[in-house]
């Protein structure tokens, strides 16, 4: 009887998972041609719209907060880099495709500091809403040891090195700390270094 | 009844243990307005209304996320409320000269659902996006998936998809 129970039991915990049943199929993208003879219409048009009328928003969805949109998130391309810097004025936080530095961007998506990190390798980069920091998770090459380095966008400064557990789990940020959750536990980064003040 | 053998006992936690290894993580946080299964080693953030899942080792480093944006009322049919959306998203994030696939959608059960999928240009380069909404009626919810190559996509959209598969309203 007990065997059954607890059969059932875990049988039920486990089917919990259930899918939605939505019958997507996964797509495939061809890469695109390189369109960089676009036409300077739809560039102008471009343009204006980079830069949405508070009328274009409220029609439909409120923007996402600036980290949370494609654009910010997939900052790591040059391209990219260029346009965050010159719409915000504070730098930004690169990673070399090899994974093994950092750079830091100024408003002119020019380097201004470069931060080699040894036999640690990125395994993500966060930036905060508003856009003043950036954190960068790192993972010891070979050894399951990890990291975390903030920095400071507005001073375009690397701030302070966290040993972690693990990976988190769960980040967010609040106005001056960023809180993680590694190994079940939260983790509260302070992001305003007050000894640099 | 007959009474329970130890060896009984041990094999119970034993095929427990292996259920539950081979459980995958569940968002659970009473902070978000959904219940999804989250892809192995993907990173969960939250910010406002907006939940966002960034895969590991993605090179360059953080070159593609999904979003899942706060669910909304719904209004009227789900594909037109979709649409408008989309479009909506399309010009505040500057993605211009989409190449789309064939739209899907349909409904399963008491869920409507539609999904885009496109590449564009954008002043930061080339971008590739999914769009995916499923609405009960009462609420609309939308993710997007999005990735600044083909290869990033291609290569991970699978998860993405699962996500949005797994995806209930609270």
């Amino acid at each position: 009887m007990l065997k059954r129970w607890c059969l059932t039991g875990l049988l039920v915990a486990h089917g919990a998972g259930a899918d939605n049943g939505i019958p997507v199929q996964v797509p495939q993208l061809p890469q695109r041609q390189a369109t960089g003879a676009a036409a300077p219409v739809a560039q102008a048009a471009h343009t204006a719209t980079a830069a949405p009328s508070a009328t274009t928003q409220q029609a439909t969805y409120q923007p996402p907060p600036a980290a949370a949109r494609p654009d910010a998130a997939l900052a790591a391309t040059p391209a990219t880099t260029v346009q965050r810097s010159q719409a915000t004025g504070l730098c930004r936080l690169d990673a070399a495709p090899d994974r093994q530095n950092l750079s830091l961007l100024g408003a002119d998506a020019l380097p201004r500091k470069h931060v080699p990190l040894g036999e640690f390798r990125v395994q993500q980069l966060l930036h905060s809403p508003d856009g003043r920091w950036s954190l960068a998770l790192l993972k010891l090459r070979g050894r399951a040891q990890h990291a975390l380095m903030t920095f400071d966008l507005s001073r375009c400064e690397s701030q302070a090195t966290v040993e972690l557990e693990g990976l988190p789990e769960d980040a967010r940020f609040e106005v001056d700390a960023a809180l993680l959750r590694v190994a079940g536990r939260e983790l509260r980064i302070p992001l305003i270094d007050r000894s640099q003040r | 009844m007959k009474p329970i053998r130890p060896v009984q006992i041990v094999r119970l936690l034993l095929y427990s243990a292996a259920l539950w290894s081979s459980a995958p993580a569940w968002c659970q946080s009473a902070e978000s307005a959904y219940h999804y299964r989250v892809p192995q080693g993907w990173l969960a953030m939250r910010d406002g209304g907006v939940e966002t899942l960034t895969p590991p080792q993605t090179e360059p480093a953080g070159s593609a996320q999904l979003l899942l944006l706060a669910p909304k009322p719904a209004r009227g049919e789900l594909r037109q409320q979709f649409e408008q959306e989309r479009s909506a998203l399309e010009g505040h994030w500057g993605l211009r000269a989409p190449q789309a696939l064939q739209p899907q959608g349909g409904q399963v059960g008491a869920l409507s659902w539609a999904a885009h999928f496109a590449s564009y240009d954008s002043e930061g380069g080339q971008r590739y996006l999914g769009f995916l909404s499923l609405g009960d009626g009462q609420r609309f919810a939308l993710l997007v998936f999005a990735a600044s190559s083909a290869d990033h996509f291609n290569r991970l959209v699978p998860q993405a998809i699962d996500v949005y598969r797994s995806l209930a309203l609270r």
